[in-house]
Order: C-alpha cells, then structure tokens, then sequence
C-alpha cells in the first residue's frame, strides 16, 4: 500500500513533465522516417486491409456480423487491440531501454512507464477520430455512446498503465521476461476474439473464462460503445473484476518497482 | 564542521555471475554466497563546501563507482552516503538523444533534472551560448561529432546550477578552448561555495585546479587530503608503475588485494 501512494505521488508531482516526455517520445519513434507521423495511420491502415482480406472476404467470405458489416466490426476490436499490443511492448521495454540515458541523474523512474503508454494514446486518440467518423457515416449517430466509449479508453489507459508497472520492472531484471511477453502478445491476439467471434456452442465455461479477459472486455467494450451504444458491459459484474484485476496488478507492480528500482542501473 | 558529501564505511560490490539463471535464482531466493567484485570497499570521507576534489586513480580502481554514488545514480550495498543538496553527473554523452535536435535535448533533460517550464526557458539561451555549436543546434544530436556532444553536455548540466557537480571525464574530448572556458565556468562554481568532484586522468589538469585530492586505488581510499601533497605521491607512484613489467604490476595488484581482503576479513 505504501508503495502505490510512492509512486501514485511521483506521477502526480511530474504531471508536467510525464505530458511533455510523452510528446518527445511520439515524436522521436517518427523522427527518422521521411514520412514522419503519417505512419501513425498508415501502419494500421496495412494491417488492417491484411485482416479484412483474409478474415472478412476470405474465411467469413463477407457475411456481415449480427448485422453489422464485418470490415466496422473488424475495425472496432483493432483500434484498440493496435494501443493495447504498442502499449504492452513499449511498456515492458521501457524502463530497460531508456535507463542508459536517465541513469546519470536523479530521475523518477516510475513516470517512465506511464509516459511511454500516454504516448501511444496519443496515436490511438487520432485512430479513434478517425475511426469515428467511418462508424458514423456508415452506421449513423444513433448507435454511438460516447460516455461509454471515453470510459473504455480510460480504463484501457490505466490497466496498460498498472500492467506496464510489472512488465518493465520484471523486464528490466530478467531480460527473457521481455522476450516472453513479445510472444504472449502475440498469443493473446488470437485468444482475445477480435478477428472471430465466440460461437454459440462454445462450453459455458469457457466462455466465461474469455469473459474474465481484461482484454476482451476493453475491445468488447470499445464495440458495444460504438455499435450498439448500450450500457450492458459496463453495468455488468465483468466491470468489477476488471477493476480489480488493475488493483492487483498496481499493488503488485508498484511493490517490485519500489523495490527493485535502486538497483535496476546495476542489471544493465 | 559543516559538510557537503559524507561517505561513511560506503562498500559497493557487484557480484558476478557465470550464468544469466543465477541472476534469476538470485533473484528469487536472495542467496549471500557468490563470488563479488568489491568496486569501493569501506570507503569513508568528508567534503566540504567550496572544495573541488580530484579524484585520481588507474583505471578500474572505482572512480565511476564513486560518481554514481555520488550523483544517486546506484545505491551502496553496505555504509551511507550522505549528500546536502542536488548533485548532477556529467558524463561523456549522458542524457543526450540521438534522434532529437539539440534544442529538444536541451528542454529534455532540464524536464528530467526536475527543472520547470520558466527555469528552462531560462538557461535555453544560456545553454546555446556555452555550448558554442552554431546552426547545428537545430540538427538531430547524432549528426554531432563528439566534441559537440561533450559541450552541449556539460552546457546543460553547468547551467542547471547544482549544488553539487559531479565531472566525470568529461572533459577530455573537448579541445583546449572549450576545456579552459569549463575551467573558468568551474572557478565560478567554485567561488559560489558549490562543491565539485573532478575525475580526470589529467594530472595537470587536476593538479592546476582542484583544491583537495581523493587517490582511490583498487576500491579503497589510498590517500585524501591536500592537492599539492596527494597528486605528488600519486605522480610519484604513477612513474614508478609504468616503468614496472606486466608480472610486476599483476603482483602489486595481488598484494594489494590481499592485503585488503586481510584488512576486511580483521574488521569482519
């Protein structure tokens, strides 16, 4: 407990300057392409042309989903799936890859995680924007809940931040543990339904174990607010044990921070 | 009398490790036994307001142990150090990145140091005028050459104005203008009553400007005290090592381990 008040406190006192390292952050990851920022859509843009093709027009051979053409619902689970796998990877590697340049001074090294998530959000933001005004003109205002959708991006915020807390740490220590994570994400693409939807005759148990996904509930909860614009997830029970799912991580992750942050120069 | 740094019985080992999973195991269940590496063993000393301290050594005698220590950089594993005020470590090449322009380094590492919006704005033109590199402040840092480098380094610590400074041969790329115009910007520091710590191989550098003198040699203090006396002995030795043959120099480092690792085990 008193280690999440150490490092809640070190986030608020350098509010500044975690908004202004975020910005040198987006800047620096574009600074050396000639097309610069532009591949903040561009990159998605490829990928997601890839999904449609294989997923849509492909295996689903364009059938629509619950009445929803499947390239909208496709792109609703992958705006947010895209910041939560950048989140993961960035975050877990963030301590590690930028202790060489923080270690000569006296730096508060639990705003580095926050930073390098907050500057992901800001290029899922614009993929937001964007993805708005494709689900509005082809779908229409009515279905939208934007109090919903700000909360989901909210809490999709903080669980990557709480999550990015453990993985840095752990990563920063014990190189595998990065390794391992590049390819857990690369799993949890799969198991977490974005590209295929849980069929009907799935065995309940399992179903509810996908339900307990943290990351099922952020892209479930991104498509609820944009495609039918109900409150069902977020009244639903699933929101508690999201939240608490966050709790446990923030204990656990500022735990081993604290802990360990004095001799993470030393693991270099 | 009053004190700026106080290092007390301060010991600093890294134990070293055969494999990487002993790291882990380490790790996990915090085992004492291992073979370390004593980079300062039970070092103690005072310094005082308004000193400039060099400190001189061969090469892995723990001189950048020390400067870690001091700025707050790693932690003791055994003893206290004690610092009254913020102490900055300049570093060849610390803190600089890459992709990002002078000027966005300039504000990056003032954010990093603590420094806020106005204090920044403030030394920006002060740190332009010190570091003397023209148009190129707007050029991406890796397009500098190392003497570049070196100067917008120390332009940006100097200017931070630390109450303590923390040189670390930093100024041995730098060409005999620059060196003289840090030497003169450290004479200020000097007569303001701050407190810096010279590392340098430089004898004569050392000798024309620091006020006391610290011999570290192989992890311990081997001799602190007054500049003319210290750096003679230190000169005097140094003549005396590179005239002996390689088996002589192994043997020396032998008896003067042993001899230490003698000292511990009667204090233990």
């Amino acid at each position: 407990m008193k280690s999440i008040k150490v490092v809640l406190q070190e986030q608020f006192q350098n509010i500044y300057m975690i908004g202004r390292l975020s910005a040198y952050e987006l800047k620096k990851s574009y600074a050396d392409n000639v097309l610069g920022s532009f591949w903040i859509i561009l990159n998605p843009l490829f990928q997601i042309s890839v999904y449609w093709i294989v997923f849509g027009l492909g295996i689903r051979g364009g059938r629509d989903v619950a009445g929803t053409p499947f390239f909208i619902w496709l792109i609703c689970g992958l705006v947010p799936w895209f910041f939560i796998s950048a989140a993961i990877l960035q975050g877990s590697n963030s301590v590690y890859a930028r202790l060489n340049s923080v270690s000569k001074m006296n730096f508060p090294l639990s705003v580095i995680p926050t930073y390098v998530v907050m500057a992901q959000m800001y290029t899922h933001l614009i993929l937001v924007a964007i993805l708005l005004i494709i689900v509005m003109i082809s779908q229409g205002f009515s279905h939208i809940n934007i109090i919903s959708l700000v909360y989901f991006m909210l809490s999709s915020f903080c669980f990557l931040i709480s999550l990015s807390f453990v993985t840095s740490t752990l990563s920063t220590m014990v190189r595998d543990i990065h390794l391992l994570i590049q390819t857990a994400t690369r799993m949890l693409f799969y198991i977490t339904p974005i590209l295929w939807i849980p069929s009907e005759n799935m065995p309940e148990l399992l179903k509810q174990a996908f339900s307990l996904n943290p990351f099922y509930y952020i892209v479930e909860g991104y498509r609820e607010a944009l495609l039918t614009g109900g409150w069902g997830l977020l009244a639903s029970p699933y929101t508690l044990a999201f939240w608490f799912i966050i709790f446990v991580l923030l204990l656990f992750g500022s735990i081993i921070h604290v802990k360990f942050r004095k001799q993470f120069v030393d693991y270099l | 009398m009053s004190y700026k740094v106080k290092f007390d019985a301060v010991t600093k080992r890294y134990k070293m490790y055969n494999k990487q999973i002993d790291k882990l195991k380490d790790l996990l269940w915090n085992r004492g036994k291992g073979e370390y590496h004593y980079a300062l063993n039970k070092i103690s000393f005072e310094v005082e307001e308004g000193e400039i301290v060099g400190v001189i050594g061969l090469n892995g005698s723990g001189k950048s142990t020390l400067s870690n220590l001091i700025a707050g950089v790693t932690m003791p594993n055994e003893g206290s150090v004690d610092i009254k005020g913020t102490a900055s470590l300049i570093a060849i090449g610390a803190g600089l990145n890459n992709q990002l322009t002078g000027l966005e380094n300039i504000e990056l590492k003032g954010l990093m140091m603590g420094l806020t919006k106005q204090e920044i704005q403030e030394i920006t033109p002060k740190v332009i005028e010190f570091a003397e590199i023209g148009k190129f402040i707007k050029q991406p840092v890796k397009t500098y050459s190392s003497g570049m480098k070196s100067r917008l380094g120390f332009a940006i610590s100097v200017n931070i104005d630390p109450d303590i400074l923390v040189i670390d041969e930093a100024l041995s790329v730098g060409d005999q203008t620059f060196t003289n115009k840090c030497l003169a910007k450290m004479n200020e520091f000097k007569e303001d009553g701050k407190t810096i710590f010279f590392i340098s191989h430089s004898l004569s550098q050392v000798k024309s400007f620091c006020t006391k003198a610290l011999w570290i040699h192989y992890g311990h203090v081997k001799e602190y005290g007054d500049i003319g006396e210290v750096a003679g002995h230190y000169g005097h030795f140094l003549k005396e090592y590179n005239a002996m043959s390689k088996e002589e120099r192994e043997q020396l480092r032998e008896k003067e381990l042993k001899e230490f690792s003698h000292g511990l085990l009667s204090i233990n």
